[in-house]
């Protein structure tokens, strides 16, 4: 009889369905999603229980792998394994004939396949998160690749204010803390208000090409310099970054570690230490305290102000790093969470918060990295919205013309700090036209620029005398066209389904060869209770699901109507369980009669 | 109190903020001197409720109004533009880059500390030195014009701004330089 549930008073269960919703750290050198599961964010490992997912791709002429998978090409096959992508994001350049974002789209599309084979169910949306110091292009071509990857972008994320609320301080803390995050290939540094629920960013800095991977380099260049090799074959020469990459890591634990590897068929034998790490990499490491110094004066604070520091990335293991930290800010930086996953599960809390599951106060206040402006005349870069402005944010400014009669007027955008339109980045231009023509100076034109909540611009020029208006959604001048996106987007359904195929095919084999196994064990064991016309139809199916098994493709056949592989196999399968039925009741009855054989009925 | 239901009754909330001026959104009075505490606590408090995080649907609208919010919180932070903004409500609008007239006299000290800037060739420790000699310039400015807004002076007021803006670019100049 079922029981009546009675539950506490204020502990009814939920009544509505839970939106699901996941945080992606798109990392340089690893990536990882997590979730929000009980109020709680966790990481969400893959099916061999990694918590981190390489950002390594390998692309083969019928097969893309990611992760695991792909960092064992490295060696074997490094021109057409792509690692720290991330590098590139943004930027009009091909990796193995892929654009960076595509690379970045096969990343994402592992990640959110680990993230439904977890959930048993597609998330409604995902934040990702994107280094602070991201320009507008890099930004874009994130949230691009996401699209390619079907996935609904609920914010792009700062990654240092992902930690910070992964930290949770805004609950227990307030006061300005700094965040130092050093990843695989970016650093950022940003510096953040608490008060009660508020995360209030102040100012951000960094730079994002300088990251672990150029600690790598140095350890990389500095074994070439000591054993004096010249020519260097791309195989040795990955292995050998994997082995500076160990030696680094080995150097974040101990005092001095032996390093061998193989060059030219001749094996090498190094010693290491502290002080050899620290000679070759003090100058980046000083490069990253400028940063910081450079935050924190535009913060108007100094060193004294910053109540806590926070390592994020998995580089800010180094030893030499910490010390330096240590002795810059006179205190130990809280490490207490994993910094290699900190920021997924800032994201993931942030991505719950978005999806409207949380019922707390918790409001994030970030900032646009860099400076936006205009060219204005002689070359100049007229600023319009400075860096370090609280986002979303709108800011216009009136403009002019300086001809006699002129009709069109062309907008360039730039970003960045400098004063020169050719050392800022050209972000797009458009052009006002149909100006009604009008002495020189009399025609107004207020340019209004706009960040969204992703830091993402849009800009739009509108002649104030007439309303001649024109805007522009600014694309990243070295992204993808629409057009590529869109075969890109049929590309990555078509894998989907591939996918899925290939997915449902592993179901039905493995419960066919279950079943099959434990038939033939039958009937070894009990071959006289079949007939003989029941034995053939029974050897007949085990054969027909063999051959489909072994024999075929996962991969879907082209006309659609023709039942897939899987279906075939499970279509067997049932016939054989049916066909068998009879004998496995005749086992059944045997079995029982064998054991009541030989005891008296009380033992029953 | 999170995610607002986007009733008419907000919509027209929305709209209404979109018209108001910077002082009136942060219900401050159209001073000079502001508390950037209270600042501060008012900008949270407004984007709590119009944030495009914590608003349900018509993500554009509130994206809008959140960045008026940002915009002015922003004008309001800074001096010379706060200054600008309570010249326009009292009715003296002021175009810094068509509106540079200004006794020769200013104009002279100008040119000298820009020539003083280049004299520093980069030296950090020189420009930091200069930042402080233009920042307490800037600070005496800034008292005079705080007494011309309460003498309700606003013409002087207008001339004071049009010196602020100078410093401004001054002492951004330097910043730049310092960066680099």
């Amino acid at each position: 009889m079922a029981l009546l549930q009675i539950s506490e008073p204020g502990q009814i269960s939920e009544p509505h369905h839970r939106n699901i919703a996941i945080g992606i750290d798109l990392g340089t050198t690893n990536s990882l999603v997590a979730t929000v599961k009980s109020g709680i964010a966790t990481v969400l490992k893959d099916y061999n229980d990694n918590e981190l997912t390489p950002s390594v791709v390998h692309y083969a002429p019928n097969k893309t792998t990611v992760g695991y998978e792909a960092l064992k090409f490295r060696t074997t096959d490094p021109k057409n394994t792509i690692v720290s992508v991330k590098r590139f994001m943004g930027q009009g350049v091909e990796l193995s004939n892929k654009n960076p974002v595509q690379i970045s789209s096969d990343i994402l599309s592992h990640l959110k396949q680990t993230a439904i084979d977890n959930l048993g169910e597609e998330p409604i949306g995902a934040v990702i998160t994107v280094p602070a110091y991201f320009d507008d292009n890099q930004r874009q071509a994130t949230k691009q690749a996401a699209e390619i990857a079907g996935i609904k972008v609920l914010r792009l994320l700062n990654e240092p204010t992902a930690a910070a609320i992964a930290y949770g301080l805004e609950n227990t803390e307030s006061g300005t803390f700094l965040v130092y995050d050093l990843g695989g290939g970016t650093f950022d540094v940003s510096i953040l208000s608490l008060n009660k629920g508020v995360f209030e960013v102040l100012a951000v800095n960094g730079d994002t090409h300088l990251g672990g991977d150029d600690f790598d380099r140095l350890i990389y260049d500095f074994i070439i310099n000591k054993v004096g090799v010249n020519h260097i074959n791309d195989v040795e020469e990955a292995a050998l970054m994997i082995v500076s990459r160990n030696t680094k890591e080995a150097l974040s634990i101990n005092e001095s570690t032996e390093v061998n590897f193989t060059l030219n068929n001749t094996p090498y034998s190094l010693e290491i230490t502290q002080n050899d790490f620290w000679a070759i990499s003090e100058n980046l490491l000083n490069k990253t305290l400028t940063l910081v110094k450079k935050a924190l004066r535009d913060a108007k604070l100094t060193i004294d102000d910053i109540k806590q520091v926070i390592l994020v990335g998995g580089s800010t293991r180094m030893i030499n790093l910490r010390t330096l930290l240590h002795d810059c800010f006179n205190r130990t930086p809280l490490t207490s969470l994993d910094p290699d996953t900190v920021v997924a599960l800032g994201a993931a809390i942030q991505a719950d918060n978005l999806a409207g599951n949380r019922v707390d106060d918790l409001l994030l206040l970030d900032v646009t990295p860099l400076s936006l402006g205009l060219e204005t005349m002689g070359g100049l870069a007229q600023k319009i919205i400075p860096r370090n402005s609280t986002i979303p944010i709108t800011r216009a400014q009136d403009f002019t013309t300086y001809k006699d009669g002129q009709t069109a007027m062309t907008i360039h955008i730039l970003q960045g700090e400098r004063e020169l339109v050719d050392d800022c980045r050209s972000l797009a231009k458009f052009s006002l036209k149909s100006i009604p023509p009008m002495t020189a100076g009399a025609a107004k034109i207020r340019v209004t620029f706009q960040i969204d909540a992703d830091g993402i611009l849009s800009v739009s020029a509108v002649e104030q005398n007439t309303g001649v208006m024109s805007s522009i959604e600014v694309k990243p001048s070295f992204g993808l066209t629409p057009e590529q996106i869109a075969s890109m987007l049929n590309e990555s359904i078509k894998h989907a389904k591939d996918d899925i195929d290939t997915r449902l095919f592993n179901e039905a084999k493995i419960d066919a060869i279950s079943l099959v196994e434990t038939i033939e064990q039958a009937m070894k064991t009990d071959n006289e209770l079949l007939t003989n016309n029941e034995e053939q139809q029974i050897l007949l199916l085990i054969r027909q699901i063999k051959t489909q098994i072994e024999g075929i493709n996962p991969k879907p056949i082209l006309e659609t109507d023709a039942p897939s592989p899987a279906a075939i196999i499970k279509q067997l399968s049932t016939r054989l369980n049916e066909v068998t039925s009879g004998f496995a009741s005749k086992r059944m009855n045997k079995a029982i009669k064998a054991g009541l054989s030989g005891k008296n009925i009380e033992e029953v | 109190m999170w995610r607002k239901f986007h009733s008419l009754k907000f919509m027209n909330n929305l709209e209404q903020i979109l018209k108001k001026n910077c002082f009136e959104l942060f219900a401050i009075e159209p001073e000079f001197i502001i508390d950037t505490a209270i600042l501060s606590s008012k900008l949270h408090q407004l984007q709590k409720e119009f944030h495009p995080d914590n608003t349900i649907n018509n993500e554009l609208s509130t994206n809008l109004v959140s960045a008026h919010i940002n915009s002015c919180y922003t004008t309001l932070k800074n001096p010379l533009n706060r200054s600008i903004a309570l010249l326009e409500v009292h009715g003296y609008p002021l175009d810094l880059a068509k509106d540079t007239q200004l006794p020769l006299e200013f104009l002279g000290e100008q040119m000298e500390l820009h020539e003083q800037i280049d004299e520093t060739n980069g030296n950090i420790s020189a420009l930091e030195e200069l930042e402080q000699t233009i920042n307490n310039k800037q600070k005496k400015l800034l008292d005079s014009l705080s007494d011309t807004f309460i003498n309700k002076d606003f013409q002087e007021a207008l001339n004071l701004t049009k010196q602020l803006g100078f410093y401004t670019r001054l002492l951004n100049s330097i910043a730049d330089k310092i960066g680099e």
